[in-house]
């Protein structure tokens, strides 16, 4: 049962994982192979509450194997054993609703499930691999992203940055071509606002921008995480993170980190994937007024950290 | 469990004086606390606990879809936290859609609420925000909303300050929890008696001699100076001073009689209620007039 979708399921690609669907995702880049899927989304009854959850908050719940998500005017989502998530709609919600927390919490924890490490962040490539931008919501991930796109860069992910940690070198596979940005951002990247769509109906000010979608099952090695962090200092400047500092950085912008807690072995398991990938990416943190910044100062200053 | 400890207030009211108080006197030390450890324990719209506490990403949310999961978010803070909770708020006090109060009583051992005369505030306000006198005068009589938004994200989540008058009666009569009421013009006036009762009202173990040396450590003076020689990471950007002047009164150098005219019109009873009736004899007549009783 769980490997049929039937006929008229939608197949997409995203994180190196060949996902059926009954929804559509727009947002996702179609599937053109016949691989068999790895990961099903399908809507159906989910429980209120898990049986003996490891640790709950006020809208998710987690045990080794389950994630339950509730967001109550949108859906409740039950994220199963790395492979499945099942979507009941809550009364009146919207389909573009359901899948901002669909592709963003649900996909984030099903990730973890699968054993891979999440990071709350952008992804571009550059000419050495893979740089990841982080940092708590509104410090300029999604910015940074749109602005590296406008100059001819790939964008491999917004918001969600999914590593694989094992292999002889930590790499990125690409999530969606889509940047959501607030419309300060966009006024600061002089980007029209008019054309685009809202990220969710009545979410004022927040847009979707399509970017330009790259080869969908690529694995790139990361060379570098960028971690922004507003600081007094009114110019930008880079600071390389070292030792238990990186490493605590990073876990801090694990995706859905409060979701490890209740999963065990996974939650054992990250830690040695921070550690494995502070040994292989240069950690350095972005310090600088975000948003006050001369957006072309912290763009030089980049660029030629890409090439160290 | 240990209840939550609201520090409320509507905004340049005196609630970072108070909470610079309170850490003071909680430290003891021969020294003020520098104001960035002030101590207590965050505000209640920050938005980084509500994505880590409630597991979603706010920014994703609609206000009113924040609003439903925060009173569980203060009751999960209460909950998890061993030693008691002091937590800032500038919202009024209220409900959400669902009808459950914001600020739930099972997670609130009580609430200290600062009130100042609205007038001071006013004018506190337009230089704290960087505004015309007459936009900070809409914010303080209600005919413009507080936190309209912004065309991004801020570091807080959506907070309702309504008018001032709405605000206090918000506290002073509709939490239903205890709420120890102290004005600004009072800690300036009879800092010892005030500052004093506030710890009292709050549980804390009271000892005037301690009481004392934090009101000293907590000085408009010394907040200032600490200012100045290190900053405050509560001043907004384009305000020039957080601590800008500490005192009452100083509303008769900057509002024009028509200024003190609107505020009265809005809230000329709570400002009878809580003492601010007396103090409005330079002004004129007609002013005077509408004032209620």
């Amino acid at each position: 049962m769980l490997d049929e979708l039937g006929a008229e399921a939608h197949r997409y690609v995203a994180y190196g994982l060949t996902i059926a669907s009954e929804l559509e995702c727009p947002e996702l880049t179609p599937c053109e192979d016949s691989l068999t899927p790895d990961v099903w989304f399908r809507t159906g009854a989910t429980p209120r509450d898990l049986i003996a959850p490891r640790v709950r908050g006020v809208a998710f719940q987690a045990t080794d194997r389950q994630f339950l998500i509730d967001v109550r005017s949108v859906a409740r989502y039950l994220v199963s054993d790395g492979r499945e998530i099942v979507i009941e709609p809550a009364s009146g919600s919207d389909a573009t609703s359901l899948r901002v927390f669909l592709l963003g919490a649900a996909l984030g924890g099903l990730l973890h499930q699968r054993g891979r490490l999440p990071l709350h962040g952008s992804a571009i490539e550059t000419s050495q691999g893979a740089a990841i931008f982080c940092g708590p919501s509104g410090f300029g991930k999604s910015t940074l992203a749109a602005l590296f796109s406008r100059r001819g860069y790939r964008v491999l992910a917004d918001d969600l940055a999914c590593i694989d940690p094992d292999g002889d070198f930590p790499r990125i596979t690409p999530g969606h071509p889509n940047v959501l940005l607030w419309a300060d951002s966009l006024a600061h990247l002089n980007i029209d606002a008019s054309g685009l769509a809202l990220a969710r109906p009545r979410l004022e000010d927040k847009y979707c921008l399509p970017v330009q979608p790259g080869p969908p099952r690529m694995a790139i090695p990361v060379r570098a995480v960028y971690v922004l962090r507003t600081t007094k200092a009114a110019r930008p400047d880079l600071i390389s993170l070292r030792g238990v500092g990186a490493l605590r950085t990073l876990t801090e912008n694990t995706y859905c980190r409060r979701f490890l807690k209740g999963m065990g072995a996974q939650n054992a398991r990250h830690f040695h994937q921070v550690g494995r990938l502070r040994k292989h990416a240069r950690i350095v943190g972005i310090h600088g007024s975000h948003l006050n910044w001369p957006l072309g100062m912290l763009v030089e200053l980049l660029e030629k950290d890409f090439q160290t | 469990m240990s209840p939550i400890i609201w520090i409320a207030s509507y905004p340049k009211s005196g609630n970072t004086w108070l909470r610079a108080f309170l850490a003071n006197y909680a430290s003891d030390g021969s020294q003020p606390v520098e104001l960035d450890d002030l101590g207590t324990d965050g505000i209640a719209t920050d938005r980084d606990w509500f994505d880590e506490l409630v597991g979603l990403e706010s920014s994703n949310l609609l206000d009113e879809e924040i609003d439903e999961y925060r009173p569980e978010l203060y009751e999960l803070l209460a909950e998890s936290s061993p030693e008691p909770l002091w937590i800032k708020v500038h919202d009024a006090f209220g409900y959400n859609a669902a009808g459950r109060a914001l600020f739930p009583a099972t997670a609130t051992k009580l609430a200290l609420y600062v009130l100042r005369c609205p007038l001071d505030v006013a004018v506190s306000l337009r230089h704290h925000l960087a505004i015309s006198l007459d936009r900070s005068i809409d914010l303080v009589v209600g005919e413009a909303k507080s936190g309209a938004r912004s065309p991004g994200l801020s570091r807080q989540l959506r907070h309702d300050w309504r008018s001032w008058g709405e605000h206090v009666s918000s506290w002073v009569d509709e939490a239903p929890f205890p709420v120890h009421v102290l004005r600004y013009e009072d800690m300036l006036a009879r800092p010892l008696e005030t500052f004093g009762a506030a710890a009292r009202a709050a549980g804390l173990a009271y000892d005037p001699a301690r009481v004392a040396r934090a009101v000293a450590h907590s000085h408009f003076e010394v907040l200032a100076a600490l200012e100045q020689a290190k900053g405050f990471v509560e001043r907004p950007a384009k305000a020039e001073k957080f601590f800008r002047e500490g005192r009452s009164g100083g509303w008769r150098h900057a509002l024009s009689p028509a200024q003190v005219d609107r505020i009265i019109q809005a809230h000329g009873e709570p400002m009878k209620r809580f003492g601010y009736a007396a103090g409005l004899d330079a002004i004129g007549a007609d002013s005077r007039a509408n004032l209620p009783g």
